[in-house]
């Protein structure tokens, strides 16, 4: 189930454990989107992206999951744009949806995630 | 016997081809965007097209309110809405948005119209024999997309693909508590636009689009929601094929403005009791139309059956556009065959159209 925000930023620790971490991005309501992806300040991957392989926990633990989308409203059906960050491999798997209007047809609309990766209990 | 007939119609808003005498006026080829409207007659300008739940509700209670307890039903509604996008659709992608199958190609280009328009008194002084009583509209449209994407649109894709990648990157990861946009050009709308547009264009181009509408309209006699009768009911379909002709310039995210290139068929069925005569007319034919900036020409064959005696429409068009609300149109050719004038049916009209909203394709005049 995801978390829906009505907004264009988010930012949540994620737990690693020792398993691989994925990153999966879709760009929804039928826009058109592409994003870049940073560990750090290094790009990992760059556009229309599918599923991204991040490695494993153990190396993930301390770093800082960026990521940049913009969604462009060519869908003439609706205005809506939304963007849904999931990120699976860690302790648990977050979901997390944004959700904003673009202000008129043909608009960009840019959205921002912040993920630091924290080892699992790190912040009990 | 052969008529010539010159009109020429200054600053009016009236259809070129209302002075044309066919039973049946249904005159423009493609599928009407909101066939229940077309029946009724309603200006798309009065129209309602709330996009979620909460607004249809409104729409339709404002309606009831509307008529001040003197009918159960609601008076003059209208209201178009596409059922699919009242939802959040934050798991359709741009891939299955633009390639869907069959059935969800007609379900996320579902629209729905409906329509009442209230008994305003002026059919009982028209003629003792016209209807009254509200009339009530309804009426759906959907289409399906064929074919893969052309190359074209692909080129416009990765060109917009690349320019936000490295827009994106220029502006770095983003940094706790700034907004979305930090980091991008201050004129990052500008320079996107024009590839939200190309796309649009682009995914239209060199594909066939298959487009379905009916609708049905019943009167309601004394308003009484207990009896009504239906009065037309028609049925359209078009397949359209527009030609891949734009080229595409990566650096300004435009495409070549060239004339567009369409072929669009069509078959449609007309069942009309307020006609004394031929009331279920079943037309089929095609229309080849080039349209640039300022001026287009088209042709167009329409084969009408199914009537006492079956006729034919084969007649060209002019369109020029002389301000963003004024056009001179013409029509010539052969026009179907009236049985109930002794009138020819050669067409030569000519006449400036003040359109006050959208332009029209060539000839936009809706079934009367």
């Amino acid at each position: 189930m995801s978390e829906v925000i009505q907004g264009d930023t988010v930012e949540r620790d994620y737990e690693v454990e020792s398993g691989i971490v994925m990153l999966n991005i879709i760009v929804g309501e039928g826009q058109a989107g592409a994003s870049v992806v940073w560990l750090d300040n290094q790009v990992i991957a760059k556009g229309d992206l599918g599923p991204v392989t991040l490695g494993p926990g153990a190396i993930l633990t301390g770093r800082v999951l960026g990521i940049r989308t913009i969604a462009l409203d060519i869908n003439p059906m609706t205005n809506r744009t939304a963007v849904t960050y999931i990120l699976t491999g860690g302790a648990t798997e977050l979901d997390v949806t944004l959700t904003k209007d673009a202000p008129q047809d043909g608009a960009a609309v840019p959205y921002a995630a912040r993920f630091p990766l924290v080892a699992k209990g790190a912040n009990v | 016997m052969k008529r010539l007939a010159i009109v020429l119609l200054l600053l009016g808003t009236a259809p070129l081809a209302a002075q044309a005498p066919p039973a049946v006026t249904l005159d423009d080829l493609k599928t009407p965007p909101s066939p229940a409207f077309v029946l009724m007659g309603i200006a798309p300008t009065s129209v309602e097209r709330p996009t979620t739940p909460r607004a249809l509700g409104l729409a339709l209670l404002d309606s009831v309110e509307g008529n001040n307890g003197n009918s159960a039903l609601p008076q003059d509604l209208a209201v178009e809405l596409a059922p699919y996008w009242l939802s959040p659709r934050p798991d359709l992608t741009f891939d299955q948005y633009d390639r869907p199958g069959f059935w969800q190609g007609l379900r996320q280009s579902l629209s729905v119209s409906l329509a009442t328009k209230g008994d305003d008194g002026t059919a009982a002084t028209t003629s003792s024999t016209a209807p009254t009583g509200t009339l009530l509209g309804a009426g759906a449209r959907a289409s399906w997309m064929l074919g893969k994407r052309s190359q074209l649109a692909n080129d416009v894709l990765a060109a917009y693909r690349a320019k936000v990648t490295k827009m994106l990157i220029d502006a770095g990861p983003p940094q706790p508590g700034q907004p979305a946009s930090a980091g991008l050009p201050a004129d990052y709308q500008d320079q996107l636009r024009p590839f939200a547009t190309s796309i649009v264009e682009s995914l239209k181009q060199g594909r066939w689009i298959v487009e379905m509408a009916a609708a049905t309209t019943e009167r309601f006699p004394g308003n009484d929601t207990s009896h009504s009768e239906v009065e037309k009911t028609a049925a359209w379909i078009t397949p359209s094929y527009r030609f891949l002709r734009s080229t595409f310039d990566p650096k300004t995210g435009k495409l070549t403005q060239v004339p567009t290139v369409d072929f669009i068929a069509v078959g449609r069925y007309i069942h009309d009791r307020t006609a004394t005569d031929d009331r279920d007319g079943i037309d089929v034919g095609g229309r080849l139309l080039w349209e640039s900036t300022f001026f287009s020409l088209s042709a167009e064959y329409v084969q009408r059956f199914n009537i006492a005696e079956p006729t034919h429409r084969l007649t060209g068009m002019v369109e020029y556009k002389i301000s963003d609300n004024l056009y001179l149109s013409g029509t010539f050719g052969k026009d179907f065959d009236d049985p109930t004038t002794e009138q020819g049916n050669l067409q030569a009209l000519l006449g400036l159209n003040l359109n006050l909203g959208a332009k029209p394709q060539v000839l936009g005049p809706a079934l009367q």
